[in-house]
């Protein structure tokens, strides 16, 4: 009995090593562009000049990042919403993102490792 | 007159002549009068567009109790009917100078003061201008390339006029590229863009980089006297790459460009900084994201090479 309670903890403890190291290099490219949720939602295209972007992201107003038909919520790797971050590309034709993405109660989160206009 | 008078009139003269000159040569000093040796070697840099930094050699007088301190003149080249000028304490090394203007080229001249309000006689001079400092691109991001399977761009275009500063491109956006980078294998090759072996759609326009590079380890340790295409340098600016891997050493490498913005004739200077890893190599990341990390300096105002030459 012994024995099988500590071959369960040292499974569990590989099967959990291997996902952490899975999860941390489990990095997606993304191609897309930033918009402003609010405008997006209203029936607009969602672009916004990059001092709008910026005004509207200081307001707590969500900026994020659409890619295909998918909306993103983007994180920084410290947890903090990116939004302002995000506000700065408001007005490149087209947005490159390496991260990670996850699904948190239906909304994709993009937890963003480098973000640059391409 | 007889030999022996003959010389005793010599003897005397001369013992004249040497009394006159005692007191003229060799009397002792009058502290009133004696004045500190000059400060030498000054050179500058541009912090940003509005701040240079001064370094100097300093006085040999330093440790003479009648030193006071340095005192620093300066107004645009050109205009010299009211000059600013500033007391700078011993020890201050290098010397802050703000409320600059971009594009404006400056002279400086410093020398020392003791208390009895003598100066050097001879100063130490530089003619230099501020000029901007990126650290980022345009969007608030590290002024970062990468290799060319990466998503994202290998291209600079060193100053983006619309939105006042330094972007990355693309292979999409050839056109606007200065400069770049190919990680190619074993190589880091960084360089004009046309040097690079990209095949492009649309030429970039020409981009020049000085034959010799200087290594520092901050932009802020790069002092210079000299224009950037000062004498033999103005004959060096070709395009070409540095393969970075063939740096040796741990400090951060330093490169002059200079190119002409679409539809000007006249070049625009800049100073492009490619910083070290933190375990001393160049490259960032890990592939397929493998990339360099820039600081600039650029001189948004034609025809000014950070300093003064005969031609500007």
């Amino acid at each position: 009995m012994k024995k099988i309670a500590v071959y369960s903890i040292l499974i569990a403890m590989l099967v959990a090593t291997v996902m952490t190291i899975q999860y941390a290099y489990a990095q997606d490219n993304f191609k897309g562009e930033v918009i402003s949720l609010d405008s997006y939602i209203m029936g607009g295209t969602g672009k916004v000049a990059k001092d709008k972007a910026k005004t509207l992201a200081d307001a707590g107003h969500a900026i994020v990042f659409k890619s295909g038909n998918k909306i993103y919520f983007v994180y920084n790797e410290d947890g903090s919403f990116a939004g302002k971050r995000l506000a700065n590309f408001a007005t490149a034709e087209l947005v490159g993102i390496v991260g990670k993405t996850k699904t948190v109660h239906g909304l994709n989160i993009i937890v963003v490792s480098m973000i640059d206009a391409i | 007159m007889s030999y022996s008078k003959l010389l005793a009139v010599l003897f005397a003269s001369l013992l004249m002549g040497f009394l006159v000159t005692s007191c003229t040569e060799d009397g002792p000093t009058d502290p009133n009068s004696e004045k500190p040796a000059a400060p030498t070697n000054l050179m500058a840099l541009s912090v940003n567009e509005t701040t240079i930094h001064l370094k100097y050699d300093i006085s040999s007088s330093e440790q003479n109790t009648l030193f006071q301190d340095y005192f620093l003149s300066y107004w645009v080249v050109g205009e010299t009917a009211n000059p600013m000028t500033m007391a700078v304490a011993k020890g201050v090394n290098p010397i802050a100078v703000t409320g600059l203007s971009e594009g404006k080229i400056y002279e400086f001249q410093l020398v020392a003061r003791y208390t009895n309000n003598e100066n050097s006689a001879a100063s130490a001079n530089v003619k230099w201008s501020p000029a901007s400092r990126f650290e980022k691109t345009i969007y608030n991001e590290d002024i970062n390339l990468f290799e060319r399977a990466s998503l994202f761009a290998s291209g600079l275009q060193i100053y983006y006029g619309s939105e006042d500063g330094p972007r990355t491109r693309t292979t999409g956006n050839s056109a606007d590229w200065d400069l770049g980078v190919m990680i190619d294998g074993s190589t880091v090759k960084f360089g004009s863009a046309s040097q690079l072996g990209f095949n492009f759609n649309n030429q970039p326009q020409p981009t020049f980089m000085l034959t010799d590079h200087f290594l520092a380890n901050a932009f802020n340790d790069v002092f210079d006297s000299r224009a950037m295409d000062d004498g033999d340098r103005n004959t060096k600016y070709t395009e070409h790459t540095v393969d970075l891997t063939n740096v040796t050493g741990n400090q951060n490498i330093i490169v002059y460009v200079r190119k002409y913005q679409p539809g000007k004739t006249r070049y625009n200077y800049a100073k492009i900084m490619i910083v070290r890893n933190p375990a001393g190599g160049f490259l960032y990341g890990t592939a397929p994201n493998r990339h360099i990390k820039l600081e600039i300096s650029y001189q948004k105002v034609e025809d000014v090479p950070y300093a003064k030459t005969a031609s500007n």
